[in-house]
């Protein structure tokens, strides 16, 4: 086949005949010589002439014309050479991966720093003919393109080839070492083939998917979803160097695809499932990788549902769990502030999750109708009772009260909270358990931001009402140290405007003459002031400090108004029967009662009882109890009438109930006098966005009976449509 | 309005003659001790032996409704001849053959309707009075509509349950609305979410029922 080309050359130079013959004679020893050059860098010896006379011999041969026969024998030669080299890595195929990926690493050194060579020798070649031959493969190129035509012609070898590249990829992915420098340069000879981007690649995608979906379907089980997070996270950053390293990093893009699809998507029900756990143990560092791998694959929304889910979830939980309804609040608080912090950290922020964040709550704090609000009204009576000590513990006492205010606005039922706010307030107020005026004035701005002007006007009202009285009781002392046979007793006046507190119940009894007279003398006063308005004196709100003498020494004791009237009686005898007491004070009789048995039968025992059952007859004997010994010097004696109890909570909900009832009603004939008809779900729908309070299945009903009673009393009727409204 | 009526039955036009027949009729079964021109429950009583019916029967009701009777257990001059001409009869026995007649009449839903809605109306005995007690409800609901859907269940219920002690046009009409509409198993009762909460509780009642 060589000579038969060079037959052809000979042929197409032979029109001047002798100088051609000699000129002949001579190509055919020069290109004897850069053939015989060629085989020398090829087998790595010493060329028979020097490099820059083989290169001036090129340079000669392209000036000729020549360049065609020479690029035939380079060709040749390469080829020849390729399949050499291909044939004797045949041998090997038997061999370890590794052993035999140094093979053929060794050829692909060997053969590329060889034909980088005879480029040099050969570049006026590339630089004259191939460059003005379109079409026609440079020196480098072509000596690449035997070695590929070999390769492919013995497809067990190349097989073996990428198989070796598999194997040992496959090995390090197992976490033992590999000689990646092997790795490296086996790539390198596929890419420079160009067998690696069309072929090798996806196999070695395909081998990579099926790879991580074993490794995911067995680790998904065996690891904490934390570790598996980890793995998957190390994983993609193993695959990142390994690109780096070897792979080539136009491989990044669809490795990460592929770890992403079978570590995360395959098992994301799983993971998510799994998340719950993350959250209940505020893991925040995994539930940022979590959020990260999520934001990778697009799964974000997914994420946000478990969020919102387990917040609710859990949240009910709390809200529903009745034995601790004490700790329900601060338990709640604590709540957020994990879930906030984890919002922060894990899920940096993000908008979609704040607003899961706040769905969850609400839907959680909505679980259980009323008593949430109740519950954050008591709270922050006790936050307020203690003042800045309160806030000592947890940040300022501003934080403390945005905290509990931001748990309030989730509450739909504000109105519950109104009601309670507001009853819970006086009773600090009048009972002067407040720790902080300031505070007070802080958080009724607070809820005033929150709910409106409003909402607080009466709030407001019973504040300016105490510091009025204060006013007040500096203009009355003035006024009774100026009068002559003024009692010398220490008396503080609050006075209230009807309309801002609460009513209470008010029981008619014979206070003691200095009391009434002080009464009297505080009345002559502040009417003096402002005339035309009426005093009604709230004797249920009332306390007083008593002196009394013991056989262990004096005591002060702090009593309710009753108590103390009753009290005052034995100042005067030592021993009273029931009916001598209610003769007294007139006292309605189940009131005589419980003021009674707060004195004898409650933990301070200023009284003492005959005979000494535990309840209060009528046949009854009281002694005033002279032993009577305490640590202190101030006591408290509790006072059952002021406390609220159940029945007193639940006085507060009917009257919420009632108001809202009357509220329904309002809306109803509103929304229906604009729209003549609606539908049930329509109304119900508007009704939603007008009431203050939540309208959802409890209430249902509640809803339905309203608008029976509208059907009723005739400003509705029913239609086709729904309902009609009556003018 | 002219309605369909069996052979054999004279014109409800008649002339001066048939309308002293009534005027005649009237006067054998008015009490003769009020004060008013009305045949009291004695002549009702009296009638219906006549008519061979129980006071009781479905039969005395439809002949009310037919009457517009106003009150229970009385029939005015007016009522009764505005009745019975309409129904074409003059006699006793001219009455008894028509009175089936009116059994078919009602099975239209639109006539069906409106004797539902005259049946409690009926009930109000007092001047104001706007609701029925249960008892007297369910009594009614039995007579006006026989072997209609879930009338033995509710009738069951309204005596049973304790949230209601009355129950008003409103309820009482839309169960005639849901006797029509609602499938046995109550498959479909959330289509109106408007049903009345005694209705609501109706179902709910029902629903356990069934389940045992």
């Amino acid at each position: 086949m060589v000579r038969k080309l060079v037959v052809k050359l000979r042929n197409a130079s032979e029109r001047p005949a002798e100088a051609a013959e000699v000129k002949q004679s001579q190509r055919q020893r020069q290109r004897d010589t850069l053939r015989e050059a060629v085989r020398a860098i090829q087998a790595s010896r010493d060329t028979p002439a020097t490099l820059e006379e083989l290169f001036s011999a090129v340079e000669s041969e392209v000036q000729d014309n020549e360049g065609g026969a020479l690029h035939a024998l380079l060709g040749e030669e390469c080829q020849r050479k390729a399949a050499e080299e291909v044939a004797a890595l045949a041998e090997g195929v038997a061999l370890n991966s590794t052993t035999f990926l140094q093979h053929v690493v060794r050829l692909w050194e060997s053969y590329s720093s060889q034909l980088s060579l005879i480029r040099q020798v050969f570049l006026y070649l590339d630089r004259a003919y191939v460059v003005s031959n379109p079409g026609t493969l440079s020196v480098f190129q072509l000596g690449l393109r035997q070695l590929r035509c070999q390769l492919e012609a013995l497809p067990h070898v190349h097989h073996r080839i990428v198989e070796g590249l598999l194997q040992l990829v496959e090995t390090e992915r197992g976490g033992e070492a590999v000689n990646r420098y092997l790795l490296k340069h086996a790539v390198d000879m596929l890419s420079n083939l160009r067998l690696y981007e069309d072929g090798v690649q996806d196999t070695l995608l395909q081998s990579a998917s099926q790879y991580y979906m074993r490794e995911s379907q067995a680790l998904i089980n065996e690891l904490e979803l934390a570790a598996y997070l980890l793995h998957c996270e190390r994983r993609l950053a193993e695959e990142f160097d390994r690109c780096e390293a070897y792979l080539g990093l136009h491989i990044r893009k669809p490795l990460k695809d592929i770890i992403d699809r079978c570590l995360c998507e395959a098992h994301l029900p799983t993971i998510l499932d799994g998340s719950r756990q993350l959250l209940a143990g505020c893991q925040e560092a995994d539930l940022a990788r979590l959020y990260t791998m999520c934001a990778r694959i697009g799964a974000l929304q997914g994420l946000r549902t478990v969020f919102r889910d387990y917040i609710r979830a859990a949240g009910s939980g709390i809200v529903l769990d009745e034995h601790k309804e004490q700790e329900m609040v601060p338990r709640m608080l604590q709540f957020r502030r994990d879930m906030l912090s984890v919002l922060q950290n894990s899920f940096s922020g993000h908008a979609d999750f704040t607003q899961a964040l706040k769905e969850g709550f609400e839907a959680c704090l909505n679980s259980r109708a009323d008593k949430p609000a109740e519950l954050i009204a008591r709270y922050l009576d006790s936050i307020l009772r203690r003042g800045s000590k309160a806030g000592a513990q947890e940040g300022s006492l501003e934080d403390v009260l945005d905290a509990a205010l931001a748990l309030f606005r989730y509450v739909q039922g504000k109105d519950v909270f109104e009601a309670f706010y507001k009853r819970i307030l006086s009773r600090r107020l009048l009972m002067g358990r407040s720790a902080s005026m300031d505070a007070e004035k802080l958080c009724i701005s607070k809820i005033k931001a929150e709910c409106g002007a409003q909402f607080t006007n009466q709030l407001e009202g019973m504040l300016k009402d105490i510091e009025i009285s204060q006013d007040i009781m500096a203009g009355f002392k003035q006024f009774a140290a100026a009068r002559p046979g003024s009692l010398a007793m220490d008396m503080n006046v609050l006075v209230l405007t009807s309309g801002f507190w609460p009513s209470y119940r008010t029981f008619d009894c014979l206070l003691p003459t200095e009391l009434l007279k002080a009464q009297q003398e505080f009345a002559e006063y502040y009417l003096s002031k402002h005339g035309g308005r009426k005093l009604a004196w709230q004797s249920t709100s009332s306390n007083c400090v008593v002196r009394a003498h013991f056989k262990s020494g004096v005591k002060e004791l702090q009593a309710s108004l009753l108590q103390a009237t009753i009290l005052l009686l034995f100042s005067e005898a030592d021993s009273l029967s029931y009916a001598d007491i209610q003769a007294a004070i007139k006292l309605e009789d189940s009131e005589l009662r419980r003021t009674l048995a707060s004195l004898c039968l409650a933990k301070e025992r200023v009284l003492l009882k005959e005979p000494a059952s535990s309840d209060i007859g009528a046949q009854d004997v009281f002694k005033y109890n002279a032993g009577y010994t305490s640590r202190m010097y101030r006591v408290k004696i509790n006072y059952l009438q002021m406390q609220d109890s159940d029945e007193d909570s639940k006085k507060t909900n009917e009257q919420v109930l009632q108001d809202r009832f009357h509220q329904i009603d309002a809306a109803i004939v509103r929304i229906m006098k604009m729209r003549k008809t609606l539908s049930h779900n329509l109304l119900l729908g508007e009704l939603a966005s007008q009431l203050r309070f939540p309208v959802g299945q409890a209430s249902f009903s509640d809803v339905k009976k309203r608008i029976e009673s509208l059907i009723d009393r005739e400003y509705l009727q029913r239609c086709d449509a729904g309902y009609e409204y009556l003018a | 309005m002219k309605r369909r009526r069996p052979a054999g039955v004279t014109s409800p036009r008649a002339g001066s003659k048939d309308v002293s027949k009534l005027d005649g009729l009237f006067d054998a079964y008015r009490d003769k001790e009020s004060s008013e021109d009305v045949i009291g429950p004695e002549g009702v009583e009296k009638l219906c032996k006549d008519l061979k019916v129980d006071p009781t029967d479905r039969l005395v009701l439809l002949l009310a409704w037919k009457m517009g009777a106003q009150k229970m257990g009385y029939f005015s001059r007016a009522e009764f001849k505005a009745g019975l001409s309409e129904l074409g009869a003059t006699s006793v026995a001219q009455l008894r053959k028509a009175l089936p007649t009116l059994a078919t009449e009602v099975r239209h839903p639109h006539t069906l309707e409106q004797f539902h809605r005259f049946a409690f109306c009926f009930c109000l005995t007092e001047p104001g009075q706007k609701i029925v007690d249960t008892d007297t409800a369910a009594q009614m609901l039995g007579l006006v509509l026989p072997g209609a859907p879930f009338v033995e269940p509710f009738c069951e219920f309204l005596t049973e349950q304790k949230d209601y002690k009355k129950i008003n046009a409103d309820q009482w009409n839309n169960f005639l609305r849901f006797s029509r509409e609602v499938r046995a198993d109550l498959s479909n009762v959330d289509d109106n979410p408007a049903w009345p909460v005694l209705l609501d509780n109706f179902v709910d009642w029902q629903r356990a029922r069934m389940q045992e």
